[in-house]
């Protein structure tokens, strides 16, 4: 029997990252050949410059297989007992995605399954990763947040289409103690089923998004998640070394920063360059910061993130050694 | 205008600045929903002034915008 104390000094620990992102490049030029926008409205209202956009030959499956077979390969060597999959775009409506991962990186036999929770669906990820390792039905668990969003929109629509891109981030996490570095602090999550409406996709091709009202709620949510999983943990939001927000928007995120006091260099942001990759968000952004420094060992860690359902939920970690050596293609830097 | 109302239209709602004159409307200086309501959020940010969307979408031009946004700081 486990002693009380050991159990409380218990957490999941961060000990892999990795990312994926498909080859092919959609630039904002590319976008106003054929729809009636124009570079300068898509990057000052967005931020955004280009995103990376799968082929029919690449599926939401291979994106995840891709990300967790660089988490698994660079960080600590663990057994992974169990696999979580978010995802918003899975590449079929039976069975999960999680198993075909699983079985692609060899793990067949372990616990695998998938769950949608829009944007937030990585940080919901991590907490039922945490919560397997907790349950004991798994000593490390592997997360991947994997989305094509690209798909979502009507073709047409110039007010969706420049927003979304595809990708795969995965970290590995493992039963370790709440004093280590990695060590993922409380995860606040929530949801508000009456917002369903500001963000919905009935099929493929066929987004509709409240944009004002999404700004308005994802705003408010991420700051106030933001400072309830910095007070679970017991830091003072002058403590947060670096902001990971999910990657929608840069002005969103601009916004959350200014609301929660956090200076603007403390804000790492990758969107410019993919776009918003949904569940993908976090993870790549991570493996990108660890990968090029501006995430260093011991910095004091937020994430945070807002998606359709509503859904939203934050957590903290300080980031262990982790620095992935391959780079997920094209990915650069910005906020 | 104040210079308060051209600093946050230029600088953080990157609204071209030749075209913030006092008798432009709205739509001419650019405004759509969504700066319409990061203007509300942070203006309640900012200044902790609560001016909803449709008070700003209200306005004829940005002089009244500025007005508006004058009379709520002073609690007028």
């Amino acid at each position: 029997m486990t002693a009380a104390s050991e159990v409380a000094g218990r957490a999941a620990v961060v000990c892999g990252v990795g990312a994926a992102l498909p080859p092919h490049i959609v630039t904002n030029a590319d976008l106003t050949a054929r729809l009636d926008t124009t570079d300068e409205w898509i990057r000052s209202r967005t931020g955004i410059t280009q995103r990376h956009v799968a082929g029919v030959d690449l599926s939401t499956t291979d994106l995840a297989v891709h990300a967790a077979a660089q988490a698994l390969a660079d960080g600590e060597p663990v057994t992974v007992e169990a696999v979580v999959v978010a995802t918003t775009t899975p590449d079929r409506c039976c069975p999960a995605t999680a198993p075909a991962v699983a079985t692609r990186l060899g793990l067949t036999g372990v616990p695998a399954h998938d769950l949608a929770a829009g944007c937030t669906g990585f940080l919901y990820a991590l907490a039922t990763a945490a919560g397997l390792i907790a349950a004991d039905t798994a000593q490390a668990v592997l997360v991947v947040g994997a989305d094509r969003l690209a798909t979502l929109p009507d073709p047409e629509d110039r007010t969706t289409v420049p927003l979304f891109g595809d990708g795969a981030g995965a970290v590995v996490l493992r039963r370790g103690g709440a004093d280590e570095a990695g060590a993922l602090g409380p995860v606040v999550l929530g949801s508000d089923g009456t917002g369903a409406d500001l963000i919905r996709a009935p099929r493929p091709g066929a987004l509709y998004m409240d944009g004002a009202e999404v700004f308005r709620h994802a705003v408010d949510r991420m700051s106030t998640a933001s400072r309830q999983a910095a007070g679970a943990a017991g830091w003072n939001v002058t403590d947060i070394d670096r902001l990971i927000p999910h990657q929608a928007n840069s002005r969103i995120t601009s916004f959350v920063a200014r609301q929660l006091g956090i200076p603007d260099d403390r804000r790492l942001g990758n969107v410019g360059d993919v776009g918003n990759t949904g569940a993908a968000s976090l993870p790549l952004l991570l493996a990108r910061s660890a990968a090029d420094g501006r995430l260093e060992p011991g910095h004091r860690t937020l994430l945070t993130a807002f998606g359709a359902g509503l859904t939203w939920g934050a957590t903290t970690l300080t980031w262990p050694g982790l620095s992935p050596t391959c780079l997920p293609e094209g990915a650069g830097h910005d906020r | 205008m104040t210079g308060d109302l051209v600093r946050i239209l230029t600088d953080d709602l990157k609204l071209p600045a030749d075209r913030l004159t006092d008798d432009a409307s709205l739509d001419h200086a650019g405004f759509d929903s969504l700066v319409v309501v990061e203007l509300s959020v942070l203006l309640a940010d900012r200044y902790g002034i609560d001016i909803s969307d449709s008070d700003i979408k209200d306005a004829a031009t940005l002089g009244q915008l500025d007005l508006l946004i004058t009379s709520k700081r002073s609690g007028r």
